[in-house]
């Protein structure tokens, strides 16, 4: 396997979910033999500090290969301050599933992060007492430099963790089609059209996979015709995904993007599963 | 006004009539491979005063306009139709493609718009009389409404040109979808204000007042609107009766969203259009549905109201040759060049820019619907309302002709018949990868000006890492190189050659494809595209027992035609 991410980050809190934080950061941390980079705003107490230590003993975390941030400041810029200095490029952080209606617009820490990413993302989603394991991975696909990429690092990953299955999804709407209809079209003709788009779809997949010569791990193709990003959180649902594998948006998120959603927009609002966002270098 | 026992019979009959007369006529220009509207409007003309009234005056009176009620009602069922139509239009304006589309999209909009709005604002500021207005409404709406009605694209007949030459999805096909979604939007809220400005006599609310509710409107519909209907779309598909619960509610949203806009004094269609964007935005909305509300207004109420539209005006009194050339002259100039200009400057290439400049100035029912409420208002007179019925057919009938032309030649419209040429296809007795590749590269560095060396060298290590034996005898060596277009050469190997494939098949037929270093995309939809081709065994067979470098060229390009 190539070298992974290195460093990596994990900002954490002392929740519940703090031990699959720090299982999953370790592993990570192991792969790539990276430095590990703890980030926490606020103080942490004796009680915490044993807590911590001992959660990085029991991963296998040496002393030497992390480092502790601690600052009584706002977390965001703490955590882009510390990926800008350290020049992190994987930050690993806890989210829950969903926000409620107020603070989808004004966003909370996770989802201002994912934003505005200051580094690869993968974020956490999980119940307190349950054990995360990426037995199916889903990664979207696009055929550009980046999404080969993405494809490269999601199947690493898919190893990493042992992954049963590895998803490649793709995305394909064509805006308008129902218009044709207007003149002289029929649905029978919108539909075999459709149809033909993901016939070529599938065969421009299947000679992707073929270049990436995947071996080792099942690799599925699956297209589905839709909206990017909203057709990938209801694939993810469907086909109960854990972690889902797509780019980090290229520019930053505004509030015009939650108001008028596109792409991640449709997953923040409610992440399906964990999510792996992916910055291009 | 009641209308009574006969009333009802003929209101029925003339229905039926129309219905009939529109839609047989429409068929007919189908078949001619023509667009329906074109059929629709001509039926108009032909039962309008300039044909069947000035041959069959009396007959013409009585079925027209004996009855003020039953015209009172036809003018009612033909508003509802308008209403619908933009509707729909409203529903398959997709901001998000908008977005995704970017700098392209944005630009050409922005050119497609501005420069034909330019024109015509200023030809109509300093000739409205040669422009033939009325001057009722003063020079500057009158200006403003010229400019608008250069600068409108008509979506519909533009995306029904795009799919019949196969360039829907193709990104000048995506850049024309969403550049004329933007210009809808932009177009209709400028027209309901002028609307607004010169119906003021008839309504409670000043001008200033009246933009003011209509951009609140807008506002709350987008944003709140948008959500709640997202939001109530799952339950209404899913617990209402389908497809008649969804149709229902979005007919109901859109109906109130017109009395509303209506009620300001704007004018319906821009509630109707509104709504139509918020219902639309939904990803919730099936395709299907998008789809069966299309239909049902296009086959029921679109030829009611296109129909009406050729009864509108005596097409051959008030026509005005010099005024439907000076139109059509301003539309063909200021749209093409404003839109060529905005794709150039958005990254497009001179072909594809072209091919935007032509798919923007279809006007189609736009335009005439646009004329219609014009004429209504005052704003425009007869002669003006022809010419722009003219200008609107004239310019959906060239679009796709001149498209056509600048596909031909456009680098971005590359398939697997148009890369390969006879003199790329070789027979060979070579039994080994190595040795057919290099056979291959020799006639391939003809085309690309690369020592056929480096060729041979670069798809040989890629065969190394993978072979590329695909199915049914087919192979595709390829690599990817500095050069600035693909390349394509195919080979017969008479012995059959093992390339590794999953079927354990020898290949007979070899394609080699060299394609630019950084052009990935174009490496997956040219590979696909043969792959395509390796799907269909009895034709490979057939190419395969071609002895003649002629007859094999001519299966494999019209066997790529064929799947293309």
């Amino acid at each position: 396997m190539k070298p992974f991410f290195s460093p990596i980050a994990a900002a954490f809190t002392f929740s519940p979910t703090l031990p699959q934080l720090i299982r999953q950061a370790a592993k990570l941390r192991e792969a790539g033999n990276a430095k590990l980079f703890l980030i926490h705003a606020g103080i942490i107490g004796e009680e915490n500090s044993a807590l911590l230590h001992e959660l990085l003993s029991v991963n296998r975390v040496p002393a030497d290969a992390y480092e502790l941030i601690c600052r009584d400041t706002d977390p965001a810029s703490l955590i882009r301050e510390v990926c800008r200095q350290k020049k992190i490029s994987l930050l690993i952080i806890g989210a829950l599933m969903k926000e409620g209606l107020f603070s989808y617009y004004t966003g909370t820490l996770a989802r201002n992060l994912m934003r505005n990413v200051p580094a690869s993302m993968l974020i956490l989603s999980c119940q307190p007492d349950e054990e995360l394991t990426f037995s199916h991975i889903c990664a979207t696909v696009d055929f550009s430099k980046e999404g080969t990429q993405l494809l490269h690092t999601a199947y690493d990953t898919a190893r990493l963790f042992g992954s049963e299955k590895l998803t490649l999804l793709r995305e394909l709407l064509v805006p308008g089609l129902a218009m044709t209809v207007h003149d002289s079209g029929s649905k029978e003709e919108t539909g075999s059209m459709r149809q033909v788009w993901e016939e070529q779809e599938r065969l421009k997949i299947n000679m992707l996979v073929k270049e990436l010569h995947f071996s080792g791990l099942p690799v599925k193709t699956a297209i589905v015709y839709g909206r990017q990003g909203y057709e990938a959180k209801k694939y993810a649902e469907e086909q109960n995904v854990d972690l889902l594998v797509v780019p980090a948006p290229k520019k930053k998120l505004r509030l015009m993007d939650r108001i008028f959603q596109h792409d991640q927009e449709y997953l923040y609002q409610e992440l399906p599963c964990s999510l792996l966002c992916l910055k291009a270098h | 006004m009641q209308l009574t026992g006969p009333n009802i019979v003929h209101l029925l009959l003339l229905l039926a009539f129309f219905l009939l007369f529109a839609r047989g006529l429409g068929e007919i220009f189908r078949l001619m491979r023509q667009p329906v509207i074109i059929g629709e409007i001509t039926a108009g003309i032909l039962l309008g005063p300039a044909i069947f009234g000035y041959f069959f005056p009396g007959a013409h009176a009585a079925l027209f306009s004996s009855q003020p009620s039953v015209s009172a009602a036809m003018d009612g069922i033909t508003q509802v139709g308008l209403i619908f139509l933009l509707l729909v239009s409203g529903i398959e304006v997709d901001l998000t493609t908008i977005f995704r589309q970017g700098k392209v999209a944005l630009l050409t909009s922005v050119f497609s718009f501005l420069v034909p709005f330019s024109v015509g604002f200023f030809a109509g500021y300093w000739f409205p009389a040669s422009l033939g207005s009325t001057g009722q409404s003063g020079n500057i709406t009158f200006a403003l409404f010229v400019g608008i009605a250069l600068s409108i694209t008509a979506l519909p007949v533009v995306a029904r040109t795009l799919l019949d030459l196969g360039i829907f999805k193709s990104m000048p096909g995506q850049a024309i979808i969403a550049s004329a979604m933007l210009i809808d939007f932009i177009g209709w809220l400028v027209f309901s204000l002028i609307i607004s400005s010169v119906s003021r006599a008839q309504s409670s609310f000043s001008f200033s007042q009246t933009a003011s509710i209509a951009f609140g409107f807008v506002v709350v519909t987008l944003v709140v609107g948008r959500k709640l209907i997202h939001k109530a779309l799952p339950f209404v598909q899913s617990k209402l009766s389908f497809p008649g619960g969804v149709l229902n509610f979005i007919i109901i949203l859109g109906l109130f969203a017109a009395a509303f806009t209506e009620y300001l004094g704007i004018h319906a269609i821009f509630g109707a259009f509104i709504m139509g964007m918020a219902i639309g935005d939904s990803a919730h909305l099936r395709e299907e549905t998008r789809e069966l509300i299309q239909q049902f207004v296009t086959n029921i109420f679109a030829p009611l109201f296109f129909i009406s539209i050729g009864m509108k005006a005596n097409f051959l009194t008030h026509l005005n040759p010099a005024l439907v050339g000076v139109f059509i002259l301003l539309a063909f100039l200021t749209k093409i060049f404003g839109s060529a200009l905005g794709a150039r400057l958005g990254g497009l290439n001179k072909e594809d820019a072209m091919i935007v400049g032509f798919g923007m100035n279809s006007r189609g029912a736009m335009e005439i619907i646009l004329g219609l409420v014009a004429l209504q208002y005052g704003l425009i007179n007869e002669e003006i309302f022809v010419a722009l019925v003219i200008m609107a057919l004239v310019t959906s009938l060239s679009s796709a002709p001149f498209m056509n032309y600048f596909i031909r030649r456009s680098p971005t419209f590359l398939r697997p018949s148009l890369l390969l040429n006879q003199s790329g296809v070789l027979h060979s007795s070579e039994s080994s990868p190595e040795g057919i590749i290099r056979e291959l590269a020799r006639a391939a560095a003809h085309h690309c000006k690369l020592p056929y060396e480096h060729i041979a060298a670069a798809v040989l290590k890629r065969e190394e890492e993978f072979p590329t034996g695909i199915a049914n005898g087919v192979a595709i060596p390829h690599a990817r190189l500095k050069i600035p277009q693909p390349v394509l050469c195919a080979a017969i190997a008479r012995g059959g050659i093992n390339f590794s494939a999953p079927d354990t098949l020898p290949a007979r037929l070899i394609f080699l494809l060299l394609t630019p270093e950084n052009e990935q995309e174009m490496q997956l939809e040219l590979l696909a595209g043969i792959a395509r081709l390796a799907q269909d065994k009895e034709r490979v067979e057939i190419i395969c027992g071609t002895t003649s470098r002629h007859t094999s060229y001519q299966k494999i390009a019209s066997a790529f035609r064929l799947f293309e």
